[in-house]
């Protein structure tokens, strides 16, 4: 059952009044999320427990449920040995950064791929599906000997920049693209004289506002999990992202103290857990937005 | 690869004109502040460090710790880039690939490194030395090796509970699987962590290990290996392994509910096992390795050649582990020293641990260390070291029998190494 | 939706022939802020791997004499990277299948207006793929231990004998597959949801006009109105997880497991580089990965235009 392209054009302005024919939301869809909720939350809670109980909680037998009294004095323990919650503010301004280059640079390249003609795109895509592909464990070395050849080792600007393009990012948008903008739509925006930039900006962009905004959400979470790269380049305490400070609340050989450990990785996934609640209405405004505009 | 490499880096340059953006706090430009960057796996211990910084104020140290295996990752990605910490921290199982090049390190010689070499264990430091003479490392703790024991399960099972008494129980490594076999037939319950641990602490003892001193692998000869893999495998066949990997959530878990009745252990693992038991205070104590000499653990200091302060990191390490401040580590932080002068320190022998039982630590572990003969390391110690590990594992986890996995190993380590 | 035929260039405009000749370049021009970076930070990582896959190469020797195809050889026989090979796909399998699952179905339960407290369900979903990834191997190695642990515990409950996960291919490659699935579900599950809510109603309204229930409007209405992102999740899902690394690498070891019973293509790539210091042979494993990964993302495609053009 194909969808022809102008029954979509028109029945864009229906959207609104969607969903009206299905008002209640059945008791098997709310035990599904529930159940997947329950899934996606539990393991958390168990770092809660340990976070808040010492070491030991991790190993007690009968597992233990319930959380204990050690949370601060933990926190107060990771800031004598890192500067922690600056670490966290790092992780931020990283993450922020790249989600907005990469919101910019791979809905650009999203729209020359989808939309734009030019020679070699075929095998451009297939290059960039093929960065993709490649474990990027070995690219850290070649990357290393840029980034002090630059003399960018131990600053933030190394961990941007790499991370301002990805090539899911292109290969995201391009999609994007191909399914929101109808060609009928860039037609008129060159019928009006706009050049393809000002195509860009003011007829797609706007369009796929929504999907750019979670794709921005997504970069931003993955910039803030990375690990092995931030953990290479950075030197001093001051630069530290969030995962390379939790690395440094080991104590000796292969000691772990696992309720720092966790009291640390749950205040590591607060920052976006705030974002989530601050964007989280936007973002759903934002996904529904952009499928009503025409 | 020249060409591509200059091409990257024309395109950098332009790119850092586009994008200036002022480089990060790395090392001061004057000669004035110097800042030292220090990589590894295990802290420093923090008032040492404020006390150099104290006595050198325009010397700041700034340490980056990470997991075992990944410190170790970041140190060699970094040095296969030609690049480098001002000091890097590599453990003893690692330092056998990384000594085989001294090119990569400032040879310590040039600032007087032979001058120290008498005050360590003479097979300690050997560890630090490559094979064209070059000084690349410097010792810093040792582990020694003894066997920590449950008192309580001991009593239960009407085994001695004294230290002294428990340690005649085991001259040797049969004396100790023989125990291990009255304990499980008494009790039903594991002797044992793994049988890797009975291999590991064995496999240490003897005057050779993986190579000779020509450079020569010997494991498939060596019967001080072949000795140590049949008395894990004999562990395993007796029920006395818990078959559980060390320091996994799993051997904490072990270690808290009684999952094993002794543990192979050098001195920096008490305290993990405070940590991951503190409720088991007075129920552990320590007695004599079977065999008396071993070593587990241990680390080296080097500088890398891409170090623009060789010389003050140098003097920093120099410092560090010089047998003063090792005293002070040790009184500490419990870290025993590889300075033998501190072995007849009172300070040091009459150490006792009370979470143990107040067992004599500090005479056991420096027994254990002063008869330690030291053997000729080599630079695939550690991936030998893995196969031998990893065919015990396949024992003890039901996979393979014992002469099985010894024929798989042998063929895994010649695959490896022998490209 | 055939959006293939892009718009012809060069854009015509009336401010003659000089901006025409501009025009022409433009999408060069405006991809190539992306593509110098992408040159740099992407591209030549990936030639750097090739160039050193033909070389004898440990990281850290001053000479690394080249070998040609001398690593892709020994690779072929090398029974370490069939299993690598066998347990990648069966790892990938294990966890995308059923992980793509769940998210069509998690997204399709979502995607309903009248649903409460929307923004909650969102993050909830979301908060796996933020936990540091080191700390969700710690926890569920202590999860699924073998004598400890609430997985443990309820086995003895039940009088079941006790499981040693990290024992057998299979149990390993499970837990293994759970925490990608645990990792990526709620992830896929928004990106469906997305492309779900772009679908118009009115195709919802003249489907119940004929007649369809809830499954029958899901299966010929949602799912091939998303099929696009549905084949990009798959493909994107595809490359991800061909590469799973982490959760192999810490809950088993360097080495995949005693047997190499966790052993990903990835895993064992960094095994060769960091552990062994081979990175020439490391190299030549990434690459046969790269083909792999091309390969099947290539037979995506084709399918997808397979099916595309049957209708």
């Amino acid at each position: 059952m194909s969808v022809s392209r102008t029954a979509a054009l028109s029945d864009r302005r229906s959207r609104g009044s969607r969903r009206s024919s299905r008002p209640q939301v059945s008791m098997f869809s709310y035990a599904v999320l529930v159940l997947a909720v329950l899934g996606c939350l539990a393991p958390l809670y168990w770092m809660f427990v340990v976070g808040s109980n010492d070491s030991s909680a991790i190993s007690r037998f009968p597992p233990i449920v319930t959380p204990g009294g050690n949370f601060f004095d933990n926190i107060v323990a990771i800031e004598q040995k890192v500067p922690f919650f600056h670490s966290l503010v790092n992780s931020a301004i990283v993450a922020l950064s790249v989600a907005v280059l990469q919101m910019f640079f791979c809905s650009l390249a999203g729209f020359a791929f989808a939309k734009l003609a030019f020679r070699g795109r075929s095998a451009l895509l297939v290059a960039v599906i093929a960065t993709m592909a490649i474990p990027s464990q070995l690219g850290i070395v070649p990357l290393y000997m840029i980034m002090s050849g630059i003399g960018w080792t131990d600053t933030l600007q190394a961990l941007i920049v790499p991370g301002a393009v990805s090539a899911f990012g292109v290969f995201w948008m391009r999609q994007v693209v191909m399914g929101s903008i109808p060609d009928e739509l860039v037609e008129a925006a060159r019928i009006d004289g706009c050049g393809t930039f000002r195509t860009y900006w003011s007829v797609v962009l706007p369009n796929i506002r929504g999907s750019a905004a979670v794709f921005g959400l997504f970069a931003a979470m993955g910039a803030w999990n990375d690990f092995l790269w931030p953990l290479v380049i950075l030197n001093s305490p001051e630069n530290f992202t969030s995962q390379v400070a939790i690395q440094q609340l080991r104590t000796g050989y292969n000691t772990v103290d696992y309720s720092i450990v966790m009291t640390a990785s749950i205040l590591a996934t607060l920052p976006l857990l705030i974002l989530f609640l601050a964007a989280g209405k936007q973002l759903v405004a934002g996904i529904m937005e952009g499928a009503v505009k025409g | 690869m020249r060409a591509s490499m200059k091409a990257a880096l024309a395109a950098a340059a332009a790119i850092s004109l586009l994008l200036a953006g002022c480089s990060g706090a790395s090392g001061g430009s004057s000669d004035e502040k110097i800042t030292l960057n220090m990589w590894g796996f295990a802290d420093l211990y923090k008032p040492q460090v404020q006390q150099y910084e104290k006595d050198h104020p325009n010397i700041t140290i700034q340490s980056k710790i990470s997991d075992y295996d990944a410190s170790h990752q970041t140190l060699l990605t970094a040095l296969a880039a030609g690049k480098g910490p001002d000091i890097g921290q590599i453990a003893i199982d690692y330092m056998g690939e990384f000594v085989d090049k001294p090119a990569a390190f400032t040879d310590l010689r040039k600032f007087g490194a032979d001058k120290i070499e008498k005050n360590y264990l003479d097979w300690r430091w050997a560890g630090g030395v490559a094979t064209n003479g070059s000084v690349v490392g410097i010792p810093t703790d040792v582990g020694g090796m003894a066997i920590a024991y449950r008192t309580d399960l001991f009593q239960a099972a009407g085994l001695p509970t004294d230290p002294a008494e428990v340690s005649k129980l085991w001259p040797d490594w049969k004396g100790y699987l023989a125990t291990g076999k009255k304990y499980v037939d008494a009790t039903g319950q594991k002797w044992v962590d793994s049988g890797k641990s009975v291999f590991r602490a064995e496999s240490n003892q003897g005057d050779e290990k993986y190579y000779d001193a020509k450079g020569k692998t010997v494991y498939e000869s060596n019967s001080q290996i072949k000795r140590s893999f049949d008395d894990g495998v004999a562990a395993i066949d007796g029920g006395m392994s818990a078959n559980v990997a060390t320091f996994t959530p799993q051997w904490g878990a072990a270690l808290a509910n009684g999952g094993f009745a002794t543990l192979p252990a050098p001195a920096w693992m008490l305290g993990v096992v405070q940590q991951q038991a503190p409720d088991l205070a007075k129920e552990w104590s320590i007695a004599t390795l079977p065999g008396t000499s071993g070593n587990d653990g241990g680390s080296f200091l080097v500088v890398p050649k891409a170090s623009k302060h060789a010389k003050e990191a140098y003097d920093f390490i120099s410092w560090l582990e010089d047998p003063k401040q090792q005293l002070a580590n040790f009184k500490a932080t419990n870290t025993f020293p590889s300075t033998p002068s501190l072995y007849s320190n009172p300070a040091v022998t009459s150490l006792k641990n009370p979470y143990f039982s107040d067992a004599p630590v500090g005479t056991i572990y420096t027994d254990s260390l002063k008869a330690v003969k030291g053997h000729p390391t080599g630079p695939k110690d550690r991936i030998i070291e893995n196969q031998f590990e990893n065919a015990l594992g396949r024992v003890d986890q039901g996979q393979q029998s014992g002469p099985d996995a010894w024929k798989q190993a042998l063929g895994d380590a010649k695959r490896e190494i022998g490209d | 939706m055939s959006t293939d035929t892009p718009i012809a260039t060069p854009f015509a405009s009336r401010r003659g022939v000089r901006a025409k000749l501009g025009e022409r370049f433009a999408p060069y021009v405006y991809i190539s802020p992306f593509f110098i970076l992408f040159l740099l930070f992407g591209l030549l990582p990936l030639l750097y791997t090739i160039w050193v896959s033909l070389h004898d190469w440990a990281p850290l020797d001053d000479v690394h004499p080249f070998v040609g195809g001398d690593n892709y050889a020994r690779m072929l026989s090398d029974p370490r990277f069939w299993k690598a090979v066998a347990n990648t796909f069966s790892i990938f399998l294990l966890s995308t299948v059923p992980g793509l699952v769940l998210s069509l179905i998690i997204a399709s339960v979502l995607n309903n207006r009248s649903l409460r407290v929307k923004t909650f369900w969102r993050m909830a979903l979301l908060v796996p793929n933020i936990t540091p990834l080191v700390t969700v191997t710690i926890v569920f190695s202590s999860i699924f231990g073998r004598d400890y642990g609430p997985v443990a515990w309820v086995l003895q409950v039940l009088h079941l004998p006790p499981i040693d996960w990290g024992a057998t291919p299979f149990t390993t490659q499970l837990v293994i597959a759970i925490m990608v699935i645990w990792r990526w579900t709620g992830y896929n599950a928004l990106i469906f949801l997305a492309a779900m809510q772009a679908v118009p109603a009115s195709l919802y309204e003249s489907a119940e006009i004929d007649g369809a229930g809830r499954w029958a409007s899901f299966t010929q209405v949602t799912l091939p109105s998303i099929r696009p992102t549905i084949l990009f999740s798959v493909v994107t899902s595809t490359v991800g997880g061909l590469q799973i690394f982490t959760e192999p690498l810490l809950f088993t070891s360097p080495t995949g497991g005693s047997n190499g019973q966790g052993l990903t293509m990835t895993l064992l790539v960094y095994g060769q580089a960091f552990n062994s210091f081979h990175f020439g042979y490391a190299s030549s494993i990434a690459v046969a990965l790269l083909v792999i990964v091309l390969l099947i993302a290539g037979v995506n495609f084709v399918l997808a235009r397979l099916i595309r053009s049957s209708e």
